[in-house]
């Protein structure tokens, strides 16, 4: 009761703070915090790209410029409103990103950089050599005010509350983006592309929406830039690739995982070289010096250290969420957004169907021509010595390679080449050999995303309150609690999963998987570096599942797992499939026996 | 004719400073894994120095260009302790950041020593100079930076492929771990990359200043148009980052002059994004098998 | 030789190690076995110094490793042979294999002379390795690179050899020939540790065997006692195969200790 009162004064507090700035500031201080402002929007635009997405973007001050250019020549040149401006501003940055992120995303890492830092140079060169547009150097003075009614945002003490108004909006908004199934979606590419596109989750798409998003957002700012009461004036020098780079350095100065962390950053690093202008000439080598010192003495950005100097006062962590009963429908998938027509299967019915299936590397025949037939409400095992074949089916049957030659089917239906995250949808989820979690997100939140093809809220729905979206975000947390009760890890839900021990990990891994209500789950050595106990634990949820009508296909060098669980066993050696039948036939084999032994043990 | 030739040779010139530079990016990206966002400095700080040496104190080329490779070397050094190593544990953003954060420095340190004047070094010709050979016009220190680039080339070659030090470098970039498992001293390869990395920086600076003047904005340019090489050749190949560069400084000066002078500075970039589309391992990047 | 006693170590937050204790005599070949994640290559990194140990002692031939660099430790006669090959790609298996004698620069001005020697001696174990010199390490097969691996870990001189699962991903075929080259090296005087997920065969082959489950030590003993022992035996398929009353249910109810057959 007592902390209640504690916040709630001091959201009072900060709230009054805040409206009291301008009163607070001198007027060059003022200004400086209003570029802060200005400039916390293109890095809340980087947070999406980089903080959330994991893609490196070094346009975002080309985004900024193209905002504020659109802007700026709407007002001057059409003698548009600036408030038709900012949205113009944002819709327009907005389509270049994605104009930008459709070819250029599927580059990595410094590839990715590149194309971005020469996108942001040639947007440069051409605001200045366009000259008949952007009147090039001379640049462009900007006359019109912010107004509502008479009321014209003139000052810049006016136009604090202004920006104020707008950073909060959408600062909220990125928060809400965040907390959804949008973000947890960016979130999982940043942490696993493979692994988020496995989920069902359109990583392209997600991505290019990352990325117009984050555009959308410094057009925003770039529009707030160009009016500027004390300058409104732009030229195209400002929005050079130097000034990328301060974007992204704010953004990870200030902590790059948070969005407190960007605004902070951006107002901090802003008024940083104010602070050393007393050195006179030497200011802003100090301020690079002073980058890195932060570098190397605060790891966790300046919210780091304020999170961890107010760690007494923080609350604790909300109420664990109670599980909705919800155990008896794991494994009986609901319809999704695919709308299957035959999940209605009759016992004895094939869901899956692999026809003479191969897949080449180069010259490498790691699949050479296997053909079987996993049963409904069965668990069907594949079995082989190592590099016999059996992850590389795995990743044919799941999406992630195509097949050389040879047909997947999946309840009739051929899906050989298909995306994964199509595949999800259709009813199929997997785990992998390697762990594939997202390390950095909790227990929970991983298993919340492997709801992503049970749930539909699209970026509206994320940021607005709407009562539909939220009433499946609280569907989508209670269902995951229940996925991670049913794999027996509920007091770890606000762990993260780098934290867990690895059969904790494995059984998160399971639970994600089992959250997206799968037809078909493929597991690929779910008892790998299990302890007894735990293998134990893993059985007995197979058994479970099975009988709740689920149809497993699983890898595994556990032979007690798999001679006591299938029903039925494929054995692969060397790319072909060697034996096939019950665990009783597939024991007494001596093409198998000897594919395992090998002819003779050495002995010393 | 002889205007293409003329292109080409200026084309190669430029080239060649590129692929100095590119080399100095692949090298260091290969040894910690980051790409160097002060490589541009690497140019510029020598640069400054070599200006120093031969304006200010008016020493003779030999022992003034000897000197600048000397402290370069010395600049590698203080920058890996610097920038590098305190971070060498963390994810690649920090230590980006924290080069970002050098170059911010190094360059409004030299604003403050220097002035926001631009220095023109004593130089062996002069920028002006040219000879003629059979009607074409060409620039004697055009000359001299391919003859350089070319002698430095072939040392590296030397360094890399036929000792002792250059397989234990070469070892340390293709895999640390096991390097180390072998007794390798990963940390001093990677001083001694960076050491390098800063020579060839200061020879790319010696080279250049005298068709560029010297200023704190120097490196940056360079740098990005290297940077673009080293992905245009094939990002982490030593042979990609040469042929990248030389390719770009004949496709910038071709462009320049057949298609437009005013956007000479994009055309590395649209050149770069184009390959990026088409071709993303580079033009002259090998694969190296996934098998390993 | 080299002794080991509860040693911890963890891997970012998580402990990979809880309690590690083994000791290996000169000339022995010892086997560490158990499943993925047991902690088997966790304990080689703290033996070659590249994971540092929170916990326990740490001995070879009497110096502390517990706080050296891993060149240093190198240096002291340890080669640890990392799991998957790891050559260096993109350089020559001559190459390679010199690199192996790396430690041994420093202190020895007749190193050229004897890394010269010590190659013969290496083509002698791997004739194929000969031919193989100039190419490029990354187009050599598996069974190839293994070897490979192997003889630029014998470049230098160790008194120890580490082998991490040097059979991973080996057709059964070749398996039978490193297991072979293992015994043969050994013969020679080299003393081996060694990490194998086909246990029945590092059992076959060695004197010692020490069995890991999340990272405690759970059952160490006579390699051919532990060969004979029930509940490893259960655990693997080999003996599965073999149990004619396939009453699979009761084994699994019975098997509390056994050791789960680690994974590709």
């Amino acid at each position: 009761m007592n902390r209640k009162i504690i916040y709630a004064g001091l959201a009072v507090l900060i709230a009054a703070i805040l409206l009291a700035m301008p009163n607070l500031l001198d007027t060059s201080s003022l200004n400086t915090l209003n570029v802060g402002m200005v400039f916390a929007l293109p890095v809340l635009g980087l947070y999406f790209i980089l903080g959330l997405t994991g893609q490196m973007s070094l346009a975002q001050a080309a985004f900024w410029g193209i905002g504020a250019y659109t802007s700026a020549l709407l007002t001057v040149n059409w003698d548009w409103s600036p408030w038709l401006g900012i949205i113009a501003a944002f819709f327009v940055a907005a389509f270049f990103g994605v104009l930008l992120g459709i070819p250029t995303l599927r580059l990595k890492g410094h590839y990715l950089a590149m194309a971005t830092i020469g996108f942001g140079i040639i947007v440069g060169l051409v605001l200045l050599q366009w000259d008949t547009l952007t009147r090039g150097t001379d640049g462009i003075s900007i006359p019109a005010y912010f107004r509502i009614g008479d009321f014209a945002f003139d000052k810049i003490e006016k136009y604090y509350y202004l920006l104020l108004a707008v950073l909060l909006t959408l600062a909220v908004a990125a928060w809400r983006v965040r907390f959804s199934r949008i973000g947890r979606g960016l979130l999982a590419i940043r942490e696993n592309e493979m692994a988020a596109e496995s989920m069902g989750i359109n990583t392209t798409l997600y991505k290019v929406m990352a990325f117009s998003l984050g555009a959308g957002y410094a057009g925003v700012g770039g529009a707030l830039f160009a009016h500027l009461p004390n300058t409104r004036y732009i030229s195209p020098d400002t929005f050079s690739f130097d000034q990328s780079v301060v974007f992204l350095a704010m953004l990870v100065l200030g902590g790059s995982g948070t969005i407190f962390g960007a605004v902070l950053g951006a107002v901090f690093l802003q008024f940083l070289p104010e602070w050393l202008r007393f050195l006179d000439k030497g200011y802003l080598a100090v301020y690079g010096a002073g980058i890195m010192l932060i570098m190397v003495f605060l790891p966790v950005g300046v919210v780091g250290l304020i999170e961890q100097l107010l760690k007494p006062w923080l609350p604790r962590p909300a109420q664990l969420v109670a599980p909705a009963s919800l155990l008896s429908k794991v494994g009986q998938p609901q319809s999704g957004e695919s709308g299957q027509g035959s999940r209605e299967a009759a016992a004895g019915q094939i869901v899956l169907e692999v026809r003479n299936l191969q897949k080449y590397f180069g010259g490498l025949k790691a699949l050479d021509g296997i053909s079987f037939k996993v049963v409904k409400s069965e668990i069907h095992a594949l079995i082989g010595p190592n590099g016999s074949g059996k992850t590389t089916a795995l990743n044919v049957i799941s999406g992630i390679y195509r097949p050389t030659r040879g047909d997947v089917l999946f309840n009739g239906q051929a899906v050989g080449g298909k995306p994964p995250h199509r595949l999800t949808r259709s009813g199929l989820a997997r785990t992998f050999q390697n762990i594939r979690l997202f390390p950095e997100l909790s227990a929970l939140e991983n298993v919340m995303v492997g709801q992503h093809v049970q749930s539909r809220s699209n970026l509206l729905g994320a940021i607005l309150p709407l009562p539909q979206s939220q009433a499946e975000e609280r569907r989508i947390q209670q269902e995951a609690v229940a996925a991670l009760e049913f794999v027996g890890l509920l007091d770890k839900q606000s762990e993260l999963a780098k934290n867990l021990s690895y059969g904790e990990q494995r059984r998160v891994e399971i639970a994600r998987a089992l959250a997206a209500k799968p037809f078909l789950l493929l597991m690929d050595e779910p008892a790998a570096g299990m302890n007894p106990h735990e293998t134990e634990t893993l059985m007995d949820l197979l058994v479970k599942l099975r009988d709740q009508g689920l149809t497993i296909l699983l890898i595994e060098h556990d032979m007690n797992l798999v001679m006591s669980l299938s029903n039925r066993i494929t054995v692969l050696n060397f790319g072909k499939e060697i034996a096939d039948g019950y665990p009783s036939e597939i024991e007494r084999n001596p093409a198998v026996i000897e594919a395992y032994l090998g002819a003779e043990v050495v002995s010393a | 004719m002889e205007e293409i030739i003329q292109l080409l040779v200026s084309g190669l010139a430029y080239g060649s400073i590129y692929a100095l530079v590119a080399l100095g990016f692949v090298l260091i990206y290969n040894a910690v894994g980051v790409v160097n966002f002060a490589q541009g400095e690497f140019v510029m700080v020598p640069s400054y120095i070599a200006v120093v040496f031969l304006n200010f104190w008016g020493l003779p080329f030999i022992l003034a260009y000897l000197g600048t490779i000397l402290v370069a070397c010395l600049f590698g050094l203080l920058f890996q302790q610097v920038a590098y190593y305190p971070l060498r544990h963390r994810t690649y953003l920090p230590v980006i950041i924290s080069t970002i954060g050098a170059s911010i420095f190094l360059q409004n340190a030299a604003l403050v020593v220097f002035g926001a004047e631009p220095k023109k070094p004593e130089s062996i010709f002069r920028p002006g100079d040219t000879f003629e050979i059979s009607g074409i016009f060409i620039v004697p220190q055009y000359v001299l930076i391919l003859v350089v680039t070319l002698l430095l080339v072939a040392f590296q070659y030397y360094l890399f492929e036929r000792t002792k030090l250059g397989k234990q470098l070469q070892a340390t970039a293709q895999d640390k771990t096991t390097a180390q498992l072998m007794g390798i001293q990963v940390n001093h390869m990677i001083i001694f990359t960076f050491m390098y990395s800063a020579v060839l920086g200061a020879v790319a600076g010696i080279l250049v200043s005298p068709l560029l003047l010297v200023s704190k904005t120097m490196g940056g340019g360079l740098a990005l148009k290297a940077f673009s090489a080293t992905i245009i050749g094939g990002f982490g190949s030593v042979p990609g980052a040469i042929l990248g560069g030389l390719f770009l400084g004949i496709a910038e000066k071709m462009a320049a002059r057949y298609i437009s002078s005013a956007y000479e500075q994009a055309f590395a970039f649209i050149i770069l994004i184009v390959v990026l589309l088409i071709k993303p391992e580079g033009l002259f990047g090998e694969k190296i098998s996934e098998k390993a | 030789m080299l002794k080991l006693e509860g040693i911890a170590a963890n891997y970012g937050k998580v402990q990979a190690l809880r309690s590690v204790s083994l000791e290996v005599e000169t000339g022995q070949i010892v086997t560490i076995i158990g499943a993925n994640g047991a902690g088997k290559t966790t304990t080689f990194k703290t033996i070659s110094g590249l994971v540092r140990p929170v916990a326990g002692r740490l001995e070879f031939e009497g110096h502390n490793l517990a706080n050296l660099a891993p060149e240093k430790i190198v240096e002291l006669g340890i080669i640890h042979v990392p799991e998957g090959r790891r050559l260096f790609p993109g350089l020559s298996v001559l190459d390679n294999l010199l690199l192996g004698a790396t430690s041994r620069h420093k202190k020895n001005q007749k190193w050229r002379a004897e890394a010269a020697e010590d190659l013969e001696k290496v083509y002698k174990i791997f004739p194929a390795l000969k031919l193989l010199a100039k190419r490029l390490s990354w187009t050599l097969s598996g069974g190839e690179q293994q070897m490979c691996a192997i003889g630029r870990g014998l470049m230098a001189r160790p008194r120890l050899l580490m082998l991490d699962e040097p059979s991973l991903g080996l057709a059964p075929v070749l398996v039978q020939e490193v297991f072979r080259t293992i015994v043969e090296i050994n013969r020679q005087g080299m003393t081996v540790l060694l990490n194998e997920q086909n246990a029945r065969q590092a059992l076959a082959i060695a004197s010692r065997g020490y069995v890991l489950e999340t990272g405690t030590m759970v059952l160490s003993g006579e390699a051919r006692g532990l060969l004979n022992n029930e509940q490893i035996k259960r655990a693997y398929l080999g003996s599965a195969m073999k149990i004619k009353d396939p009453d699979l249910a009761e084994v699994v109810e019975n098997s509390t200790r056994k050791i789960p057959t680690p994974g590709e």
